[in-house]
C-alpha cells in the first residue's frame, strides 16, 4: 500500500512537472543569442460565409447556415492552434518578416481573445526581451461567392516593440488565396481538402509577409 | 544513482506504459491482425447564428462587404474546444466504441480490436503517416475519432458531427487504404444551450455517436 502511495505521489509530481514544462515557454522564454524574440499566437475565430446569387444578406445566410457551420467545424479541425503554429514555424519567419538573425520563436498554444486584439497596446507576454515582436493570427475566414469562387483568407498582425515597450511598428492585413479541394463533398474523402487548408494558410502568410516587407521598406525599418 | 532518481525513472517508465498501453482488447482473433481505435479529446462546439457574418462585418443586411471594411472586433468566435465536463469525453467514447461490432462494421472480421483510452494529439494524427501504434502485427488498421463537434445552426437545428480517419496497413510502412470523412446525425433532445442533459438526451447523444460510426462504415464500404 505504501509503495502504491509513493508511486502515485511520484506520478502526480511528474505530471505536474510535465504540465509546468508545457507552459514554460509562455512563462520564461530563454534568451536567443541575438536577444530577440518573436511570440506567435494562433487564431481563435473561424468564420465561413457562403453566398449564392442573392449576394449575401440574412436570407442567404439562412440558406447556407448548415454548410457554413460544417465549414467552421472543418476549419477548426484542420487549423487548430497547434496546426497554425506548426505551419508558421515551418516557414522561414526570419526572412519572411525581416527578423534579426537568431530570433527565438516563442509559441503560445492558447489563442488571444479576439476582442482584445486591437485594444491591448502593450506586450501580450511577460517577456522583458529588449528586442521583441509579436505575430498574431487574428481571423481565419472561408468565403464562397457566386462570382469569385472559394477562398481562404487569414488576417495577420505583426507588432514590433521598442525598448520602452511601446509599439514601434504594426502591420495588420489579410492574405488570401483560392481553394480547389475545400470544402469536400459530403461523404467523400476529406483528408486532402483539410490538408489544403494548411497549405493555403501558409500561402496566405507568405502573401501577407511580402506586403509587410514592402510596408517596412517604405518606412525604412 | 540516488533512490529518488531511480524511483522517478521507474515512475516515468510506468507513466509511459500508461500512455501507450491500450485500454481494452475487445476480442480475440486468429490471424494476429489488429485494429487500434482511439477516441477524440471530447466534444467541441460550433455555433452558427443568423448574425455571425454581420457581427464580423463580412456582411451587411443587404449583402456582402469588402474585407477592408471589416470592423467586427468584438464578434464572438463561436467555436470552442472540448471542455472536460462535457458528455462524450474520451472515457464515454471508449465505452460506446467497445459496445459496437467495429471489426464487422469496418470489414475486418478477423482483426483483434485494441481500444486506447488516451486520445492522439492532433499533430500526431496530422503528420504521422506510419502506424500510430508500434505494433508488429502483420496486418494492422487504425480508426481515429479525430473530431466530435456539437453544432447548433440558425434555421437548421442541432447535430453531432464526427470526423473519422481510418487506415489499413499490410507489412509495408505506408497504408494500403485510407479514408477520412465527416458524418453527422441530427439531435432533437440533447442541447448545450439551453442545457438539456437528462437521461433521454444523453442516450440520444450516445446513439448519435453510434449512428455516425455506422454511417461512416457504410461510406467506407462503398469505397473501392
Amino acid at each position: 500500500m505504501m509503495k502504491l502511495r509513493k508511486t502515485m505521489t511520484l506520478m502526480a509530481g511528474l505530471a505536474s512537472l510535465a504540465a509546468a514544462n508545457a507552459y514554460a515557454q509562455d512563462a520564461a522564454p530563454a534568451a536567443a543569442p541575438s536577444g530577440c524574440e518573436l511570440h506567435i499566437w494562433p487564431a481563435e475565430r473561424m468564420s465561413s460565409m457562403t453566398t449564392g446569387l442573392l449576394g449575401g444578406g440574412l436570407l442567404d445566410a439562412a440558406l447556407h447556415a448548415g454548410k457554413d457551420a460544417s465549414n467552421k467545424a472543418q476549419l477548426a479541425s484542420a487549423l487548430d492552434s497547434p496546426s497554425q503554429l506548426d505551419a508558421l514555424e515551418a516557414m522561414d519567419l526570419s526572412t519572411l518578416i525581416t527578423l534579426q538573425p537568431g530570433t527565438k520563436i516563442v509559441r503560445h498554444e492558447q489563442p488571444l481573445e479576439r476582442k482584445t486584439m486591437n485594444k491591448v497596446k502593450t506586450r501580450r507576454s511577460d517577456s522583458q526581451a529588449p528586442c521583441y515582436s509579436e505575430l498574431i493570427v487574428a481571423d481565419v475566414f472561408y468565403q464562397k461567392a457566386a462570382i469569385y469562387g472559394r477562398s481562404l483568407r487569414t488576417l495577420f498582425m505583426l507588432r514590433k516593440f521598442d525598448h520602452s515597450q511601446k509599439i514601434a511598428y504594426e502591420y495588420k492585413a489579410w492574405g488570401g488565396n483560392g481553394l480547389k479541394l475545400f470544402p469536400p463533398k459530403e461523404g467523400e474523402d476529406a483528408i486532402a481538402a483539410l490538408d489544403e487548408l494548411v497549405s493555403v494558410f501558409k500561402k496566405n502568410f507568405e502573401e501577407y509577409a511580402h506586403n509587410a516587407r514592402t510596408a517596412m521598406a517604405a518606412k525604412k525599418l | 544513482m540516488a533512490d529518488a532518481s531511480r524511483a522517478s525513472l521507474a515512475a516515468t517508465a510506468l507513466l509511459m506504459l500508461f500512455a501507450v498501453a491500450p485500454a481494452v482488447a475487445q476480442t480475440s482473433a486468429s490471424a494476429g491482425c489488429e485494429l487500434h481505435v482511439w477516441p477524440s479529446e471530447g466534444m467541441n462546439t460550433v455555433l452558427q447564428t443568423a448574425f455571425d457574418n454581420l457581427y464580423t462585418g463580412y456582411m451587411t443586411p443587404g449583402g456582402t462587404t469588402p474585407l477592408q471594411r471589416v470592423g467586427g472586433e468584438s464578434a464572438p468566435a463561436h467555436t470552442a474546444r472540448a471542455k472536460p465536463e462535457e458528455p462524450l469525453d474520451p472515457a464515454a467514447q471508449t465505452k460506446a466504441l467497445s459496445a459496437m461490432p467495429l471489426a464487422t462494421m469496418l470489414g475486418l472480421t478477423d482483426y483483434r480490436i485494441v481500444l486506447h483510452d488516451t486520445p492522439l494529439d492532433s499533430r500526431t494524427i496530422r503528420t504521422v503517416k506510419a502506424r500510430y501504434f508500434a505494433s508488429d502485427a502483420p496486418c494492422y488498421a487504425d480508426l481515429v475519432v479525430s473530431d466530435l463537434v456539437y453544432s447548433r445552426v440558425y434555421a437548421h437545428g442541432r447535430d453531432l458531427k464526427t470526423f473519422l480517419r481510418f487506415r489499413v496497413f499490410g507489412t509495408g510502412a505506408a497504408p494500403t487504404k485510407s479514408f477520412g470523412t465527416w458524418v453527422q446525425t441530427k439531435l432533437d433532445l440533447f442541447s448545450l444551450d439551453p442545457p438539456r442533459r437528462d437521461e433521454a438526451a444523453l442516450l440520444e447523444l450516445s446513439s448519435a455517436f453510434a449512428a455516425n460510426l455506422e454511417t461512416f462504415s457504410q461510406l467506407l464500404a462503398k469505397k473501392p
